[in-house]
């Protein structure tokens, strides 16, 4: 180490000169970046679901849709007013020349035609050719909406207070520009005395909406995270150096990881643009051990090099297994199925990896370039460690968890117990628009269109067969039938299939006599009715439920939720049915939509995830066996983070949050980073224990410097992650909680627990039973 | 006196090329859509999606006029797909009020009075709307000649079109005009962003008792990359349809003389 040491002292320049350079090159790649707001991207392009989900758009002329509401609640004619119905006409109209509007696939009620029937003319034209300009007008128009089984519910909602526009959209990271230049319509054509209100809602707008709000995340908590560790680190040294120097480590760190990671093509995704906020205050860790032990000895003896080389012998193995194993519990994310989590595990792991190499060689190489008289000066004139306000608190709690062994392991087992079963009540379950804050626009417009219509959430069953099977009477028959069955459900607001448009020409071919609103009994009637809706309209209307051999067909489903649970339960009724009642003529069937892609991801996360925490649990633990050369010593180490994972996710269960992304990405971080604690514990009460004749002398010591540099560690990491307590995102603040309690959780684990533990068990006596007599 | 009759002639010139393109496209409509008194065709109809999936038509149509530039009647008999054949379609135009159709659907036997408010939606399915197939009146448009262009080294005039009353699918287009036929070898649709929506081609045109029809043709929506090409065969003119052909009757029961 000392003629380490001495190298260091003699390249210092070369050190410095080396991390410039690195540092230019990977911010020169920033320009560069692509951000990706697409949770589609969440699977692999080559998985199965994503791209049946693609043949099917393309197939069938789908796009994603972004859902326009008026709403009128508080007058008895609700929307169905000639003023209200003329804006609603108007903004219609004016959204047929956005920028990226599928113009001709809009629905709404002055572009989507309806089939009617009277005095022996069948009648197929645009809903509301023009605005009724009285009421009696407007009443009949209701009337015939909300009668229409194609429409109710859809374009109109059954309790006659909704309108919607379906605005069907050419590529959905287009959406939020879309929806602003709707409201942009919305508030000119309203104006300010509207008695309507106006909601835009879908999942691709919630989604590009989160993809916008990142960035400003990104722009607000990372220098928020870097602004509390500045003010952190102050109060531990009080001194400018003492702060700078783990703040340049942490800005190498990120600059170097970011910038590598975009010059490597990768896009910035929901889960990288976290990689700063986590990787500041892990990177400072290592810095703060050593600073902090530094300050602790310099005091007593004012040499630089002989402390650094004092303080490096006895931190550098503890350092150097602690940076390993956070790197291997974000490294393990590799490992999960999901690209964007994997991602952002290597990056994360890099940026440790990059942190731990630039603190070994910057840090020594800092601290020898200062001028030792100024340096002594500074440090002399502050009070000692030992009587700041942690010096003080940390002996008594130490005392008072050693003379409680007993009482302290008894609690933790009874919480343990807990927390098994709040496990066991875990509610695995995700949804977009929860990722919103309650009273955010787009959480409002959720709850308002999916209150008053069938629903904003699309899934697509699509059925496959030979060419021209879909006009078998038996496959519009058993696809009415599975529709019935879905519509049962809560969530399902609503079907459609051509085998309604087929039912509704029947329907209206005898006169609009209910008796005839069924499947046809015939091909040929099949045939004919829906070639007379392919020639009377708009023929894109047929397209987007029938291909054009006639063998395919989708199922729409709109579900008034965005909870994967609801899609999931939705999935079961589904292939109930289909087991229940076998698809005729060998057809084959499909899952799609952005729904249902979610619920995919969904599985593969809680599945990968968990392998990723046992791969870790197992690799950190062979760690251990390394670094401790023991059993015992590694099943005590593994103890603490053991216990908070158990823990925390047993809180999770139990208050009832649900199981989601961030919630799952964060099990194998939390293992990475809270055994720590426990490796810098045991390292150093091993090496203290043979220096002292006693257990009780030992652990005296290890409740002073070595317990003041824990307890800056985690209040580092779990203060340096709580600016994300403030971001305007809900998946942020939950990482932000959840690491924070992690982190304050293990540590408390660590040095209450294992103390606990060594004492109740005396163990490691018996290899100092020698040295004591 | 000079500068008199100078400006005079400024102000003349495009007058009389107004008039011209008006009675040019009055030309063109009688030649593209009146020919001979009526007319007997066999046509077939490839509709192209955006990824080349194709699906088939073929029918009869039959043409009576009433009088040229006015009322005609129409007729037209599905062969296939053959599920539906036997579909048959009649149609009384009238240039200036909504037209009659009736369609009869022979899986059900009945005949259906079909309302034609929407002259500008789908000819079965195709990018042709009806009012191509039946022709769009030119006292609909204001014209203004453009200039004189050549197409396959045919001489044409380029008239823009103006629908009186804003139409919902274009705002205005361009049509070439054969000088020698006056068929229209061309037109381009254009939307209020003077974007190009739809294309029209004549591709290939022939003599027939001593008149030129167009007998293939090509109508592309730009905008969904979807195709439709027709052809005719068998074009027969002045073949003396009897009236009574254009009725309820042939609906029900094809004239198998017709319809062959």
């Amino acid at each position: 180490m000392s003629t380490w040491i001495e190298s260091i002292n003699k390249m210092r320049f070369l050190i410095f000169t080396a991390i410039l350079i690195i540092v230019a090159v990977t911010a020169w790649q920033f320009p560069k970046v692509i951000i990706d707001t697409d949770p589609e991207n969440m699977l692999a392009a080559s998985e199965p679901v994503r791209i049946s989900h693609h043949e099917l758009k393309k197939d069938f002329k789908l796009s994603d849709l972004i859902v326009v509401g008026i709403v009128n609640e508080k007058h008895e004619k609700g929307v169905w007013q000639p003023d209200i119905l003329a804006r609603v006409a108007q903004l219609n109209k004016a959204i047929l020349k956005i920028e990226g509007v599928v113009k001709v696939d809009v629905m709404g009620l002055s572009t989507s035609d309806t089939i009617e029937a009277g005095g022996g003319m069948l009648d197929i034209h645009t809903i509301m050719a023009k605005a009724p300009t009285t009421q009696a007008q407007a009443d009949a128009l209701k009337k015939s909406v909300l009668s229409n089984p194609l429409l109710v519910e859809k374009i109109g909602s059954a309790d006659g207070q909704g309108l919607a526009i379906y605005v069907p959209i050419k590529d959905k990271m287009m959406s939020y520009q879309i929806a602003t230049e709707i409201e942009a319509l919305v508030a000119d054509i309203s104006g300010d005395n509207a008695r309507e209100s106006y909601h835009i809602a879908g999942l691709p707008v919630a989604e590009d909406t989160f993809g916008h709000d990142m960035f400003i995340q990104m722009a607000i908590s990372a220098p928020m995270a870097g602004l509390v560790l500045m003010i952190m680190l102050w109060v531990f040294f009080r001194q400018g150096i003492f702060v700078a120097a783990p703040m340049i480590i942490a800005m190498v760190a990120v600059i170097v990881t970011m910038g590598t990671m975009i010059g490597m093509g990768y896009s910035i995704h929901i889960m990288s643009s976290m990689i700063p906020i986590f990787l500041m205050p892990i990177a400072v860790v290592d810095s703060v051990h050593i600073l902090s032990e530094f300050y602790d000895h310099y005091r007593q003896t004012p040499d630089t090099k002989k402390v650094l080389k004092r303080v490096m012998a006895h931190l550098f193995k503890p350092m150097t297994y602690t940076s390993l194993t956070t790197m291997i519990g974000f490294g393990s994310l590799a490992f999960t199925p999901i690209p964007p989590v994997q991602i952002f595990g290597v990056f994360v792991a890099l940026g440790i990896f990059i942190s731990w190499l630039v603190t070994m060689l910057f840090i020594p190489a800092f601290l020898m370039s200062l001028n030792e008289e100024k340096l002594a000066a500074k440090i002399q004139k502050h009070r000692p460690a030992q009587q700041s306000s942690l010096g003080k608190a940390l002996p008594k709690i130490g005392h008072w968890g050693l003379g409680r062994s007993k009482s302290i392991i008894t609690i933790m087992l009874i919480l343990f117990g807990a927390s098994t079963y709040g496990i066991s009540q875990i509610q695995i379950n995700d949804n977009p628009v929860n990722w919103f804050k309650d009273g955010e626009k787009v959480r409002i417009a959720d709850t308002v269109m999916n209150h008053h219509f069938a629903g904003t959430y699309m899934a697509f069953l699509r059925f496959n067969g030979e060419a021209e099977v879909m006009k078998e009477p038996e496959v519009a028959t058993w696809i009415e039938g599975l529709q019935i069955e879905l519509e049962k459900q809560d969530t399902v607001g609503t079907t459609s299939s051509y085998v309604d448009l087929v039912k509704r020409v029947n329907w209206a071919m005898h006169e609009e006599d209910n008796a005839w609103d069924v499947v046809p009994q015939s091909r040929e009637e099949i045939a004919q009715y829906l070639f007379l809706f392919g020639m009377s309209g708009n023929p894109r209307d047929l397209d987007h439920f029938l291909d054009y051999s006639q063998g395919s067909s989708t199922l729409w489903m709109q579900l008034s939720s965005g909870d994967n649970q609801s899609m999931q339960a939705v999935e079961n009724v589904a292939e109930m049915y289909m087991a229940q009642h076998p698809m005729p003529h060998g057809l084959s069937r499909e899952w799609a939509g952005l729904t249902y892609i979610n619920t995919v991801w969904q599985d593969k996360m809680v599945g990968g995830m968990l392998e990723s925490l046992l791969g870790a649990f197992v690799m950190v633990s062979l760690l251990m066996l390394v670094l401790f050369r023991s059993i015992v010593w590694t099943l005590l180490a593994m103890l603490p983070l053991t216990v908070t994972i158990v823990f925390s996710y047993g809180f999770i269960g139990i208050i009832g949050k649900n199981y989601d992304m961030p919630v799952a990405v964060l099990s194998a971080l939390a293992l990475g980073l809270s055994i720590d604690f426990a490796i810098h514990f045991i390292a150093r009460y091993r090496e203290t224990r043979q220096r002292h004749a006693n257990m009780d002398a030992a652990m005296q010591e290890m409740f002073g410097e070595p317990a003041r540099a824990l307890a800056k560690n985690a209040l580092i990491v779990s203060i340096g992650f709580t600016p994300l307590l403030f971001a305007p995102l809900i998946p942020y603040v939950t990482v932000g909680v959840l690491l924070a309690t992690i982190m304050a959780l293990s540590w408390l684990t660590t040095i209450l627990l294992l103390p606990a533990l060594i004492r109740l068990f005396n163990i490691g006596e018996k290899t100092y039973q020698g040295k004591e007599s | 006196m000079k500068k008199i009759i100078l400006s005079l002639l400024l102000l003349i010139t495009p007058l009389a090329w107004a008039e011209d393109a008006s009675q040019i496209m009055e030309e063109a409509h009688l030649a593209n859509y009146y020919a001979a008194d009526d007319a007997k065709a066999h046509v077939s109809m490839q509709i192209i999606n955006s990824d080349g999936a194709t699906r088939e038509r073929e029918f009869t149509i039959l043409r009576r006029d009433v009088e040229d530039g006015g009322d005609q009647w129409f007729y037209v008999f599905f062969k296939k797909p053959s599920d539906v054949r036997g579909m048959s379609f009649l149609v009384n135009k009238h240039p200036h009020a909504d037209d009659d159709r009736w369609l009869f659907i022979p899986a059900i036997k009945m005949i259906k009075r079909i309302a034609a408010s929407d002259a500008r939606s789908a000819f079965v399915g195709s990018d042709y709307t009806y009012e191509d197939i039946s022709g769009r009146h030119p006292s609909s448009d204001s014209a203004e000649m453009m200039t004189e262009e050549s197409i396959h080294e045919r001489n044409t005039w380029k008239i823009k079109n103006t629908p009186k009353t804003p139409e919902k699918d274009y705002s205005y287009r361009y049509t070439w005009v054969d000088q020698q036929t006056k068929l229209i070898l061309k037109e381009v649709y254009f939307d209020a962003a003077n974007t190009e929506v739809r294309i029209f081609t004549n591709d290939e045109m022939k003599e027939v008792n001593g008149h030129w029809v167009g007998i293939a043709g090509t109508m592309k929506n730009i905008e969904l990359n979807h195709t439709t090409k027709v052809r005719f065969s068998k074009v027969e003119l002045n073949l003396g349809i009897p009236e009574n052909i254009f009725s309820e009757r042939s609906l029900k029961s094809a004239p198998r003389k017709w319809v062959r």
